[in-house]
């Protein structure tokens, strides 16, 4: 025989052992979970990684996830129960925890995709609808802080007590869209989770609205009150002033009439003793004050002082 | 055989090909080509911050540290992850370059749907977030969720919104972030814990909290009018504070002026009295003489000041009497102040 032809025959043989033990043995990674079909018939359900054998072209296998696996929903539009217009987009991780049973009802994963959207919408419309905005909005019932008093006494004006709250609802939701689910189809919701909940976009200008005009609001009741207590305080500054100076007043006012009462009671005292003779004194002083180089003086011959131009003796008497 | 004096370019013809000759290079030709291949298929490296996860058989057998290692070739699978790299993961923006000086992105396609979250109080606010975790079991990480950054996505989505759901807008602008980095930090380890993921939240950063564009000004009016409002407050404090005061001073000085005046004048009273009372002492001694010797005294100092003197006899009786009123007519109002 040829050279050529053994060649041939070898590599033949050789793909055909290849294909052969690729069509018998298989690998289960610890990631996955097989199913074993017979002309399209489940045969074998593989959970556990290793090595397996199968009848080559006869038994076909459908590989399946084990780990969790992420589905995510589109937005959707629910009207609360106190008719506020909200978008609420979920997305939720879940599991086959029955391949056989899934592999029957469902035949592969985007198929259970397809369930999850049915199912999670529809339960999450349902209760959302049910409940007032608050009660999906807020978790718990924690006050709310704010940087003034105005504005957590406006928020205390509004505060309505929910009774669950958002981690309560999405349990809630969890449960409702779990229903059945692992008996229908082999499956099994880990955890549903809400990442987007606002409102609709065609409400939200008017949001926006109602946003500054409690703020703006705000703002002025903050002006007002520092005008208001500016006023207060100059006017109280004013009265005080008109107090202190007033008192002043008075007080020296009283100091200066006992200084006056005191001075002429010291003189009335003085004088009274001898007011002659004071009258004479202070006459005299008068004298000594007034006449100045102009005064013009006319005096009779008869007056004191010009008592002894005439004569000499007293009153007659020489001495 | 055609060989060597054609000029035409050599062909492969595979009929050509001298197998007889090279027969017995054949088999080992290809056995050492398929050992080469196995060989290439038995070593793998591992880094320096990396690990690796050895599955025999699609079966976990053991974890492996960096360096180079041996494995089974087809039988043996090597799952390797960074463990002791940080990751980011971003929410609201994109860093767009780092370095001393970073630029974000904030309007990508999608940003606000990652950012605008409703508040407690039915507000609305753009929260900009980022996460730092690693993997701290790399088993885990493979074998449990399938796709475990998408899953931290939206684990943080979720768990942020509800806590800012929770909050008010002020506490998620300012007053509140600590605390919310905080409990989104240990919510979201705890849902990834239950979940399997293998992760480790180092941290939960909020970069950049604002109220949406079309109420910034309101915002900022309120904080403009905190500030407006104390400053008015103050300026009214300062000023009382300044005049109030003063005007205290000012009474004590009218009112030590007014005893300041009471003292003069109750010691010029005394001093007064006093210089009188010695005159009385001096004249109860001798009345007469004191009277007289006082008069002439007075008299000596006031008539040299005088220059009109006119001495009339009283027996005269014919003298008209005139005054001259035009040129001495400061007489006359020496006369009337008499």
């Amino acid at each position: 025989m040829k050279i050529q032809s053994i060649i041939l025959i070898a590599v033949i043989a050789f793909v055909a052992l290849i294909a052969f033990v690729k069509g018998s043995l298989y690998i289960v990674d610890v990631r996955e979970q097989v199913i074993v079909t017979q002309f399209g018939r489940p045969i074998r359900t593989i959970t556990e990684p290793g090595l397996y054998g199968k009848i080559p072209f006869i038994q076909d296998l459908r590989h399946f996830e084990k780990r969790a696996i992420e589905w995510d929903g589109e937005s959707s539009d629910i009207l609360t129960r106190d008719k506020e217009n909200i978008e609420v987009n979920t997305w939720a991780l879940w599991k086959i925890v029955d391949p056989l049973r899934f592999y029957t009802a469902l035949g592969a994963e985007h198929n259970g995709q397809g369930v999850l959207d049915e199912i999670i919408e529809s339960s999450v419309k349902n209760i959302v609808s049910a409940y007032i905005l608050k009660e999906i909005v807020r978790d718990t019932n924690r006050k709310l802080a704010y940087t003034s008093k105005e504005l957590e006494d406006a928020e205390m004006m509004k505060a309505v007590l929910i009774k669950n709250g958002r981690g309560k609802l999405v349990a809630e939701i969890k449960i409702a869209a779990s229903r059945g689910l692992e008996e229908r189809y082999g499956m099994q919701i880990v955890d549903v989770v809400i990442k987007h909940i606002n409102y609709v976009s065609s409400v939200i200008p008017k949001i926006y609205e109602r946003m500054r005009s409690e703020r703006f609001r705000i703002a002025n009741k903050y002006e007002s009150e520092g005008r208001r207590e500016e006023a207060e305080i100059i006017g109280s500054m004013k009265k005080e002033l008109e107090r202190i100076q007033s008192e002043g007043y008075k007080r020296a006012k009283e100091i200066i009439g006992d200084a006056d009462a005191q001075a002429i009671k010291i003189y009335a005292d003085a004088y009274k003793l001898t007011p002659e003779f004071y009258s004479f004194i202070t006459t005299l002083e008068t004298y000594k004050k007034t006449f100045n180089k102009d005064t013009v003086i006319i005096l009779g011959t008869k007056g004191d002082y010009f008592k002894y131009l005439q004569s000499y003796s007293v009153d007659g008497v020489d001495n | 055989m055609a060989n060597g004096h054609e000029s035409k370019p050599p062909e492969f013809n595979f009929d050509n090909i001298n197998w007889q000759a090279n027969k017995k290079y054949i088999i080992p030709g290809i056995g050492a080509f398929v050992i080469l291949i196995l060989i290439s298929l038995s070593y793998y490296t591992v880094n320096a911050n990396q690990e690796g996860i050895i599955l025999r058989f699609g079966a976990y057998t053991e974890t492996v540290g960096p360096g180079l290692h041996f494995k089974i070739p087809i039988v043996d699978k090597v799952l390797k992850g960074e463990v002791k790299r940080i990751y980011n993961e971003e929410f609201g923006f994109r860093t767009r370059a780092s370095g001393k000086v970073s630029s974000f992105s904030y309007d990508f396609p999608g940003a606000l749907d990652e950012s605008l979250m409703l508040t407690g109080d039915l507000n609305c606010a753009e929260v900009h977030w980022v996460i730092r975790y690693k993997i701290k079991n790399l088993k885990d990480f493979f074998f449990n969720v399938r796709n475990v950054r998408e899953t931290l996505r939206q684990v943080s989505q979720g768990v942020m919104r509800r806590i800012v759901g929770d909050r008010s807008v002020d506490e998620v602008l300012t007053i509140g972030r600590t605390e919310i980095e905080d409990v989104v930090k240990t919510e979201v380890s705890k849902s990834l814990d239950a979940y399997g993921c293998g992760l480790s939240i180092q941290a939960v950063m909020l970069k950049g909290v604002n109220p949406p564009a079309a109420v910034k000004e309101a915002f900022n009016a309120v904080n403009q009018a905190v500030q407006v409002r104390d400053r008015i407050i103050n300026d009214a404090e300062g000023q009382k504070n300044k005049i109030l005061p003063a005007a205290l001073g000012k009474k004590e000085q009218v009112i030590k002026e007014a005893e300041g005046y009471k003292i003069r004048r109750i010691n010029e009273a005394q001093g007064d009295t006093n210089a009188f009372l010695a005159i009385l002492e001096e004249y109860k001694k001798a009345q007469d003489v004191t009277r007289r010797r006082l008069y002439l005294e007075t008299m000596a100092e006031i008539l040299p000041k005088c220059e009109k003197l006119y001495l009339i006899d009283e027996s005269q009786k014919g003298i008209l009497p005139f005054i001259n009123l035009g040129a001495e007519s400061k007489l006359f109002e020496t006369e009337r102040q008499k």
